[in-house]
């Protein structure tokens, strides 16, 4: 599945959505963070690996994640075949922002079914740029 | 009651065949039956064999780890600290902008000021400020560069994982779309 956008008419409006970042490094959550809050997305929670940002996932009601590769316990590929793979989850966005950039990361990652994918380091267009690629799919 | 009488041949095994050998002990029995030395030497040599080609496929792990590992850890230091470098310079550039808008702003409140240029210098104050935030995303690829520094250097006890940020093969961010162009079409 390459690049699964949900399209349903209750969408919300891009500002409300519900981001969640997942990252290993703190710091890197805090950046997205402050991007996401400078793109008018205030609604951000986060997680430290693939493990914890799926339980939270089936617990909350995310519209959007924005995830890393490289973490401990489970890495962004996993937990992106997990969210592809639950049937209350699949049609979630999901940006993968990591510095695992080789040509295998790229086909994998859009063969599991990533929405987006931006390579460290990154700036803050870049990041905007890509966001919105994916919400004009998404048709918001 | 009988008692039982051990094989001629078989008490000595074969590990303490050579030390009795070296030691000018009589690897014969009086009488001459040479069949069992005969066999515990074979088993020896076997087993010496066994051992050689242990050490010798030991021997090219080794070689194999101590050409890799100063080179890959020189390499991914070498990253860390041209990335670090990186992002003090884009911060001090940066921040000497931002300083420069802010004594400006500082400037104008005692002249003539209009609310536009106020607003449009605000804005660029943010953008630099949000420049000098997206600079510190060098700590994520600097740990994760460490993290592998630290695995290659005790490569010899923790299985060294692959990956990692590390330049070859590594796709930019223009080919990272044009890649996902294709595959999507």
């Amino acid at each position: 599945m390459l690049f699964a956008i949900r399209t349903d008419k209750t969408m919300p409006d891009r500002t409300s959505l519900k981001f969640l970042v997942v990252d290993d490094f703190s710091t890197m959550r805090r950046i997205v963070r402050n991007l996401l809050k400078e793109l008018g997305f205030t609604n951000v929670d986060e997680a430290e690996d693939g493990a914890v940002a799926l339980a939270k996932l089936r617990d909350g009601n995310f519209e959007f994640v924005v995830s890393d590769w490289n973490m401990p316990n489970m890495d962004g590929l996993t937990l992106l075949q997990n969210v592809r793979a639950d049937a209350r989850l699949k049609t979630v966005p999901f940006l993968m922002i990591t510095a695992e950039a080789k040509k295998e990361n790229i086909i994998a990652a859009a063969q599991a079914g990533a929405s987006g994918y931006i390579v460290k380091p990154f700036t803050a267009a870049t990041l905007q740029e890509k966001l919105d690629k994916i919400f004009e799919k998404m048709g918001i | 009651m009988a008692t039982k009488q051990k094989a001629p041949g078989k008490t000595r095994s074969a590990k303490s065949a050579p030390r009795q050998a070296a030691a000018g002990k009589p690897t014969t029995k009086p009488g001459g039956r040479r069949a069992a030395p005969t066999r515990a030497t074979g088993a020896v040599l076997s087993e010496l064999k066994s051992l050689a080609r242990e050490l010798n496929k030991a021997a090219k792990g080794l070689s194999k780890k101590r050409s890799g590992n100063p080179k890959d850890v020189s390499t991914i230091l070498g990253n860390v600290e041209r990335m670090t470098a990186e992002a003090a310079t884009k911060s001090l550039i940066e921040a000497e902008s931002a300083k420069l808008i802010v004594s400006r702003l500082t400037d104008s409140l005692s002249r003539d000021w209009s609310r536009k240029d106020i607003e449009t210098s605000l804005k660029e104050l943010g953008g630099h400020l949000t420049n000098i935030i997206v600079a510190q995303e060098f700590q994520d690829l600097a740990g994760q560069s460490i993290r592998h520094a630290l695995k290659a250097l005790v490569g010899a006890i923790i299985v060294t994982e692959g990956g990692g940020p590390t330049e070859e093969g590594r796709l930019s961010q223009i080919e990272v779309d044009s890649l996902l162009k294709d595959l999507m079409s």
